[in-house]
C-alpha cells in the first residue's frame, strides 16, 4: 500500500462498519482522496468517515444487491454487433493473444473463467478440427466478464465486458425486457463502444452493394443506440468500427475503399457538427485463412488488442481528468481551512485585552498541521496521478499504430487526441 | 400423457427468439420467462458441452422436460429413418457454419396430468423436425403457438441408486451419460416433487456454482470443489414464482442423498 494510504478492510475496523459499505461510499466518490487501483481502493489514512446518507425505511431493503449490481470495475466497454458478426470471436482472440502478453500487456481476469475461455480458444487454434467445431456457437445468452488490462503485471485498469445474442439489438423491447435493459445499460454506461462489422459482407466488386449490406446488417440497427447514448450522457462515446474477418474480405476491399464504406454506411459518425466524435476504423483478423473450406488457417490475431487499448485509454483519461479535478478540490478545501485558521490567529493576536498567548500558539501550530497535510495528500495525489499518466503514456505508444482515426469527421491520428 | 412442445432454438439465418420459437398457447409471459431461465440455465457454456443435457423445470404449474444439445449431436443419438437422416442434416449448421444448438421439450399440464411418462430423444428430435423443418430457412420467424395433445408415454421405474451431495441447496450427482438419462426419467415420473429442477452433464464451475437447478449431474472435480467451498447462493427477492428447495425429507425422493459434513442450511 502507498505512504499514507490504506485499504478498504483497515478503514471499515476504523469506523466500525463492513468493508462492503467502504467499497461502496468509494464507488459513490464520498471518500475523498480514494482511488481505485485495478479491483482495490486506497483511502487516505486520515480520511474523514462521511455521513451515511442512506434510507433507513423499508425502501432500503436488499440495497446490498443494488450496490453488487453496480459494476466494480473502472470501466465497462460494450461491442455492438449483430448475430454472426464475430463478436464472441473477437473476445476469445483478444483474450488469446492478450492472455499470452503483448509488449508487456496483459489480460487477466478469475481462475475459472480463465479456464472457460483458454479451452474455448484452444478449439479455435486447433486446425485439425472442422469448421463447424472450431468456431463458437451462436450466443443465446447475456454472459458478463471482468477482466484486468495489466502492464507488468501491475493492474493498469479493469473492465467489464458483455458478450449477448446479436439478434438481441433487432428485437429491441419486443422480447424479454430485463435481457435487453441489461445489454442497454451496458452500453449506456459503457466509457467506449464498438461496432463489429462482419467482413464477409465487404465481399465483390460492387462497393454500393458493400454499403448497402453494411447498411441492412448493421447500421440501420445500431445508430438507433447511439441516439439513446447521446440522450443519457449528453454525449457520443469514442467509438471504435470493427471490421471483423478482414481477412476474408481484404483482397475485395483495400484500405481506402473499407474507409469509403464505413464513412457512407456511418454516415452520422463522419459529419462535422457541435457533437465532438472520436472514431477510429480498425480492421481486425483473428487468422488469415482461418476461414477457409479447409480450415487450415492458424490462429494469429491482427489488431485485435487495439480497439481494447484506445477503449481503456479514454476510461484512463477521464479518470486523470476526475483525479485532477478531486486534487484542486482537495488543495481549495485545504486553502480554505488554513485561511480560516490565519483569520482566527490574526483576530486573536489583534485583540487589545484578553489575548491569549496559548490560544494563538495552538492556532499557530493547527495552521502548520494543515499546511502539512495538505502538502503530503498533494503529494500522493500527484504520485497517483503520474502514475496514471504513466500508464497512459505508455497506451499512447500502442495506440499510434491505430490506421484510420477520424475527428469531428475529418481524417486525423491518435497523437492529434492526445494533443 | 397431454403435452404440448416447446422449443428453444436459432434457425438457418434467424437468431435465437427470446419467447421460444415454438411454445404452448396457453402460456403467459411468467411461464416464458420461467421456462426461459431454466432452459438458459441450461444452454450455458455450450461450446464446452460433451454430449447432451437433460433439463427438467417444474413450478407446480406445468413442468417442462427436454434436451439441450447441438443438432448433430442429438440426431447421431437418435434411430432414424433415412429420409429423416438426410432432412436433419440440412439442420446442423446455421449460414454461417456454426454448429446450431436447441432445447427441445414438452411442456407438462399439472393440472390436466396425474400420472408422468418418459420421453425419449428419438420422440423430442420428431418433434423437432415436424415444427423446425418446415421453417429452417425462413429469414423472418414467427412464434409457433401450439395446444396440448396426449401422447403415449410410460411411467418408469425408479433404477438408480446414485448418491447424490448436498452442497448449498443444490443436489449434486457424478454424471453420466446412461444414469443421466435415468434421472431424467427418474424425476419426469415422479408426481411427488413440485417446484424443483435438474438439469444433467454441467461441467463448468461456475454454471454450477451459479445455478439454481436443485438437481445437477457434474464432475467429481466441481462436487468436490463446491462442497469444500461451501457455496450457497444468496436468497434473491424477487416477483417471480419462488422456488422451493426440496430436501430428501420433503419429497418422494428417488435417489440416495448422502449429506455432507459441510452441509449449509
Amino acid at each position: 500500500m502507498i505512504e499514507g494510504y490504506t485499504t478498504i478492510k483497515n478503514i471499515a475496523a476504523k469506523w466500525g462498519i463492513t468493508p462492503r459499505r467502504v467499497q461502496v461510499m468509494c464507488s459513490q466518490e464520498k471518500i475523498p482522496g480514494a482511488v481505485k487501483f485495478g479491483r482495490d481502493w486506497a483511502i487516505p489514512i486520515n480520511a474523514d468517515k462521511p455521513e451515511d446518507g442512506r434510507i433507513t425505511t423499508g425502501e432500503y431493503r436488499n440495497w446490498q444487491k443494488k450496490g453488487e449490481d453496480n459494476t466494480m470495475a473502472d470501466t465497462q466497454i460494450t461491442i455492438l454487433g449483430m448475430s454472426g458478426a464475430g463478436k464472441t470471436c473477437y473476445l476469445l482472440g483478444l483474450y488469446y493473444k492478450m492472455g499470452a502478453g503483448l509488449r508487456g500487456y496483459t489480460i487477466t481476469t478469475d481462475e475459472d473463467t480463465d479456464v472457460q475461455l483458454r479451452d474455448r480458444y484452444a478449439r479455435l487454434c486447433d486446425v485439425t478440427l472442422d469448421m463447424e467445431k472450431r468456431f463458437p456457437a451462436g450466443t443465446d445468452n447475456i454472459s458478463k466478464y471482468e477482466f484486468d488490462l495489466q502492464y507488468g503485471y501491475n493492474t493498469i485498469m479493469s473492465f467489464d465486458w458483455v458478450d449477448y445474442p446479436g439478434g438481441l439489438l433487432d428485437r429491441k423491447n419486443s422480447g424479454n425486457l430485463e435481457e435487453y435493459e441489461d445489454v442497454k445499460k451496458a452500453i449506456n454506461n459503457s466509457s467506449s463502444l464498438f461496432i463489429c462489422v462482419d467482413g464477409s459482407l465487404l465481399l465483390g466488386d460492387d462497393i454500393d452493394e458493400k454499403i448497402d449490406n453494411v447498411r441492412d446488417n448493421c447500421s440501420n440497427v445500431i445508430n438507433t443506440f447511439f441516439t439513446e447514448y447521446f440522450k443519457s450522457n449528453n454525449e457520443l462515446p469514442p467509438t471504435a468500427i470493427i471490421v471483423t474477418k478482414y481477412d476474408v474480405c481484404k483482397d475485395d476491399t483495400d484500405a481506402e475503399e473499407l474507409c469509403e464504406i464505413i464513412e457512407e454506411a456511418f454516415s452520422p459518425f463522419f459529419v462535422k457538427n457541435d457533437n465532438r466524435k472520436i472514431v477510429t476504423i480498425i480492421p481486425v483478423s483473428i487468422g488469415t485463412n482461418i476461414m477457409d473450406n479447409d480450415c487450415s488457417g492458424k490462429m494469429k490475431p491482427l489488431n485485435i488488442h487495439l480497439p481494447i487499448f484506445m477503449g481503456i485509454w479514454f476510461a484512463l483519461s477521464k479518470k486523470i481528468q476526475a483525479h485532477v479535478a478531486n486534487i484542486q478540490k482537495q488543495e481549495q478545501t485545504n486553502a480554505s481551512t488554513i485561511s480560516s485558521l490565519r483569520d482566527q490567529k490574526a483576530r486573536e493576536e489583534n485583540k487589545w485585552i484578553f489575548k491569549s498567548k496559548d490560544e494563538v500558539q495552538r492556532l499557530a501550530r493547527r495552521i502548520q498541521e494543515a499546511e502539512n497535510n495538505g502538502k503530503k495528500q498533494t503529494q500522493q495525489m500527484n504520485y497517483m496521478l503520474n502514475a496514471m499518466a504513466d500508464n497512459s503514456d505508455k497506451l499512447i505508444r500502442e495506440l499510434e499504430k491505430i490506421p484510420y482515426v477520424y475527428i469531428n469527421g475529418e481524417r486525423s491520428s491518435f497523437s492529434e487526441i492526445v494533443k | 400423457m397431454k403435452v404440448a412442445p416447446i422449443i428453444h432454438t436459432r434457425t438457418f439465418s434467424c437468431d435465437f427468439n427470446s419467447e421460444f420459437l415454438v411454445r404452448p398457447e396457453c402460456f403467459m409471459d411468467s411461464d416464458i420467462k420461467w421456462a426461459r431461465k431454466n432452459v438458459l440455465g441450461a444452454t450455458g457454456e455450450i461450446d464446452g458441452l460433451q454430449g447432451i443435457r437433460w433439463l427438467i423445470a417444474d413450478n407446480g404449474k406445468y413442468r417442462i422436460a427436454g434436451v439441450v444439445g447441438f443438432l448433430k449431436t442429438i440426431c447421431l443419438k437418435c434411430h432414424l429413418s433415412e429420409t429423416d437422416k438426410m432432412k436433419s442434416e440440412e439442420l446442423f449448421c446455421d449460414d454461417k457454419g456454426r454448429l446450431v444448438y436447441a432445447f427441445i421439450g414438452v411442456v407438462i399440464d399439472k393440472r390436466q396430468n396425474f400420472d408422468y411418462g418418459s420421453i425419449s430423444l428419438d420422440y423430442l428430435w420428431k418433434i423437432y423436425l415436424e415444427e423446425i423443418g418446415q421453417i429452417w430457412k425462413r429469414t423472418y420467424q414467427e412464434v409457433i403457438l401450439k395446444d396440448f395433445r396426449d401422447i403415449n408415454a410410460k411411467s418408469v421405474v425408479s433404477k438408480t441408486s446414485i448418491e447424490s451431495v448436498i452442497a448449498g441447496s443444490k443436489n449434486l450427482y457424478e454424471t453420466n451419460a446412461v444414469s443421466d438419462y435415468e434421472l431424467f426419467s427418474d424425476l419426469l415420473c415422479n408426481t411427488g416433487t413440485n417446484d424443483f429442477s435438474f438439469c444433467s452433464n454441467i461441467l463448468d464451475f461456475n454454471m454450477v456454482k451459479q445455478s439454481e437447478f436443485t438437481f445437477i449431474t457434474t464432475s467429481q472435480n466441481i462436487i468436490t470443489r463446491m462442497t469444500r467451498e461451501n457455496i450457497t447462493k444468496p436468497s434473491v427477492i424477487s416477483n417471480e414464482q419462488p422456488s422451493q428447495v426440496i430436501t430428501p425429507t420433503d419429497v418422494t425422493e428417488p435417489f440416495k442423498t448422502r449429506e455432507t459434513k459441510k452441509k449449509v442450511s
